[in-house]
């Protein structure tokens, strides 16, 4: 296996020809309240996925509408009471909150399940053959039950002896829960990707990742670091302002404020305040920016299919943030009509990207027999949010 | 007619160059020149067109021809019959512009419709409809989260408090009946002269706007005005507007991350702080008409009402004054003018 067979992934799709479907989804959904959202989601998973192919051989996507609107609606349902319960009794949260880490679990388990029953290319389809106890662990255990152990564990040790005030006892033990949480989340991701990418099978061929959580721990301290000071430079005109504003709130006590100043001082303001949602701004995308491109990278590089296929991914941090910075204000500025055009700059990047080597070995693969899948657990990952951080 | 493609053997990813040749009522698939398999064109099935994405041609055993010529895939289902209605129709709108077109207009017109006429229609509908223990449980739990953040105990002495209570017992004496329990509160909070209302019947009155008001008439003015927010039941629609709201956003923008949220917030806050004008403004015809029936000259609101926004001004000093010069309020204080002149018998136009 030399670089000479890698073969690039190649994406068609085109932000016009997407405008279309994405506008007359959009309206076929509302006029019937909501019930073509199932076709509207195929149509646009299957035109993304059409336009993607290695080889002339492009994904396909299979999701039936009908299962697709029977697990929306049950997902819809929960969303609404969920919403208006939480509207009317804001403190029901505290019991929302434990249903929903005892059902997250599941939810992403088996929305990762669907999701790759439902995609194929070259005639054979995806799979993930990973058992439940690990979504559990991985999701569950790993992230919120061990950091909330040692912060109970840490609280009774260090706090009960010194007889503290239990205001400032609660204080310090929040604190090390969110220490801990903040600690543990590079290895428990680490986790996830490794259950996620060995489980993940294409017909009888298994991937397999080798990974080293301290990869990951690197890219989230930088990733960190570039928000952090990207945010604190942000800064620097927000003090500018209260400083000028202090200095004339003096010279109007002293009776001598003249009108021009006001006008200078709103219109820095003005400008200021507008470099600073730009940085803000930047400093998120940035941050998320070098998250991406680093970490796809690194687990491209390190996984293969079949111990014969490898993968890789040369992901730009600056090219990556330079799309999310200016899709970001074409949504603004277009009031969200250039969706389309943002979802297809950013599928682009992140496909023409990737290469896959050894192409020949692809038409070795069986797809394996097909059950029948609910698509309520990838519902209502969409309905509620869910990140399961494993964007593939 | 011949379609050019690959072709892929059941549930294998083994992919052979091939040719769909298509007869009248037959098709042969050539691989490689080798002709491999042959059958009727009542046997296969078709993935829908989208956009110009490949096509796949199913046969009966599971293989699967790929091909790119979606024009030809699309003539030959309607040789077949077996054009399915719905892929069809969709498809022709998302490929011509007019329709596309016409559904972004529709879009624009239907947001504006859902914003003007839907969002609050189901805000006053629901609001009935909710059980009045609703109201108790919002209220007790609002009463508390004012108390812990904005509210200082008032300062008033107790016969005013006696004065205040009195004249808020004989104005709701003059109030049709109503299901709602009217209770009187007072408060102080740093620098504001205001009132609030909650939705079981709860008023708030804090110590600064007691002392602004020069007589008992704009006291009552902002009674009236109250008891119209708690008889309308707006907080309770405010909730449940911004619960369909959120609902609403959340199912347009799912396929939108956390951060490209942000381009909504801006809307959604234009559109409720719009709500809540109409709400006001609903308030103060509750107050006129209460008003009228008592006699009482709508210029106390005038006044009270440009008091507060003195106070206000005196407060900020200059360069917020520049932003916020409160035209809504302008507005409230020239209709009370109006509403005043009216009372008065004094025709004209202003």
């Amino acid at each position: 296996m030399s670089d000479k067979d890698s073969v690039s992934l190649e994406f068609k799709g085109s932000g016009s020809e997407f405008f279309q479907i994405w506008i007359v989804n959009l309206i076929l959904s509302i006029l019937t309240l909501g019930i073509y959202s199932a076709w509207a989601k195929v149509r646009t998973k299957r035109y993304l996925y059409g336009n993607t192919s290695i080889e002339g051989a492009s994904f396909e996507y299979h999701a039936d509408p009908i299962t697709i609107l029977k697990g929306r609606l049950i997902a819809f349902a929960a969303l609404i009471v969920y919403s208006v319960i939480t509207q009317i009794y804001p403190k029901s949260n505290i019991v929302f909150l434990p249903v929903f880490a005892l059902i997250v679990p599941w939810i992403i388990w088996r929305s990762t399940i669907f999701n790759a029953k439902m995609t194929s290319i070259r005639n054979v389809r995806f799979g993930f053959k990973g058992p439940l106890k690990g979504a559990y662990l991985y999701y569950l255990v790993v992230p919120v039950l061990l950091p909330l152990l040692l912060t109970a564990l840490i609280s009774f040790a260090v706090l009960l002896p010194f007889q503290t005030q239990i205001y400032a006892a609660l204080l310090i033990a929040a604190t090390i829960g969110y220490i801990s949480i903040i600690l543990l989340f590079p290895y428990a991701h680490k986790l996830q990707m490794v259950y996620f990418i060995n489980n993940f099978c294409y017909g009888q061929g298994r991937f397999v990742t080798k990974i080293l959580a301290s990869k990951f721990y690197l890219i989230d301290v930088v990733a960190f670091f570039i928000t952090a000071a990207l945010t604190l430079l942000a800064l620097v005109p927000i003090i500018v302002i209260t400083i000028v504003a202090g200095g004339l709130a003096v010279t109007e006590q002293e009776g001598v404020l003249v009108n021009q100043y006001v006008d200078i001082l709103i219109g820095t303001s003005l400008f200021l305040g507008l470099l600073v949602y730009v940085l803000l701004i930047s400093s998120v995308l940035l941050g998320k920016a070098y998250l991406t491109a680093q970490l796809r990278n690194y687990i491209y590089a390190n996984t293969k299919l079949d111990d014969s296929i490898g993968l890789s991914s040369n992901l730009n941090t600056w090219h990556l943030f330079w799309i999310y910075l200016s899709n970001f204000f074409l949504l603004v500025f277009t009031l969200g009509f250039a969706y389309s055009w943002t979802v297809i700059r950013t599928t682009r990047y992140m496909v023409e990207t990737v290469s896959v080597n050894n192409t020949e070995a692809l038409s070795q693969f069986v797809s394996e027999q097909q059950q029948q899948q609910s698509a309520l657990g990838e519902e209502m990952v969409e309905a509620f949010n869910i990140d399961a951080g494993i964007d593939f | 007619m011949q379609l050019n493609g690959y072709w892929f053997e059941p549930r294998s990813s083994a992919r052979h160059v091939a040719t769909l040749e298509v007869g009248a009522e037959v098709f042969s698939l050539l691989t490689e020149g080798i002709k491999t398999k042959s059958g009727l064109l009542a046997e296969l099935s078709f993935s829908d067109r989208i956009g110009n994405t490949p096509r796949r041609v199913l046969f009966t055993d599971g293989s699967v021809f790929e091909t790119q010529d979606n024009d030809l895939v699309d003539e030959m289902q309607a040789m077949c019959g077996t054009e399915h209605f719905l892929s069809k129709y969709v498809h022709i709108l998302e490929s011509q512009w007019r329709w596309v077109l016409a559904s972004v207009v529709c879009l624009v017109l239907l947001g504006y419709f859902v914003a003007s006429v839907v969002f609050p229609w189901a805000g006053r509908e629901l609001a009935y409809v909710v059980p009045a223990k609703v109201n108790e449980s919002i209220s007790s739990g609002g009463m508390y989260l004012l108390d812990q953040q904005l509210f200082e105990t008032s300062d008033l002495g107790k016969n005013k408090k006696g004065e205040l209570k009195q004249t808020f017992a004989a104005l709701l004496k003059t109030l049709p009946d109503s299901e709602f329990d009217y209770r009187l509160y007072f408060r102080k909070m740093e620098g504001e002269a205001n009132a609030f209302s909650l939705p079981a019947g709860e008023i708030i009155l804090t110590d600064e706007l007691v002392g602004l008001a020069e007589n008992r008439e704009q006291i009552q003015a902002i009674l009236l005005h109250e008891i119209g927010h708690i008889h309308h039941r707006h907080v309770l629609q405010q909730i449940i507007r911004s619960s369909l709201i959120s609902v609403v956003i959340s199912m347009a923008t799912s396929d939108l991350s956390a951060l490209e949220d942000l381009v909504v917030v801006l809307p959604v806050f234009l559109l409720e702080s719009s709500y809540s004008q109409a709400n006001e403004n609903e308030a103060d015809d509750f107050m006129y008409e209460q008003m009228r029936n008592l006699q009482m000259n709508p210029i106390h609101f005038a006044n009270i009402l440009s008091l507060i926004t003195q106070d206000e001004s005196d407060i900020d000093g200059t360069a917020l004054k520049y932003f916020s010069s409160h035209p809504e309020t302008t507005q409230r204080i020239e209709g009370a003018i109006r509403k005043s002149k009216e009372f008065l018998g004094v025709g004209g136009v202003f």
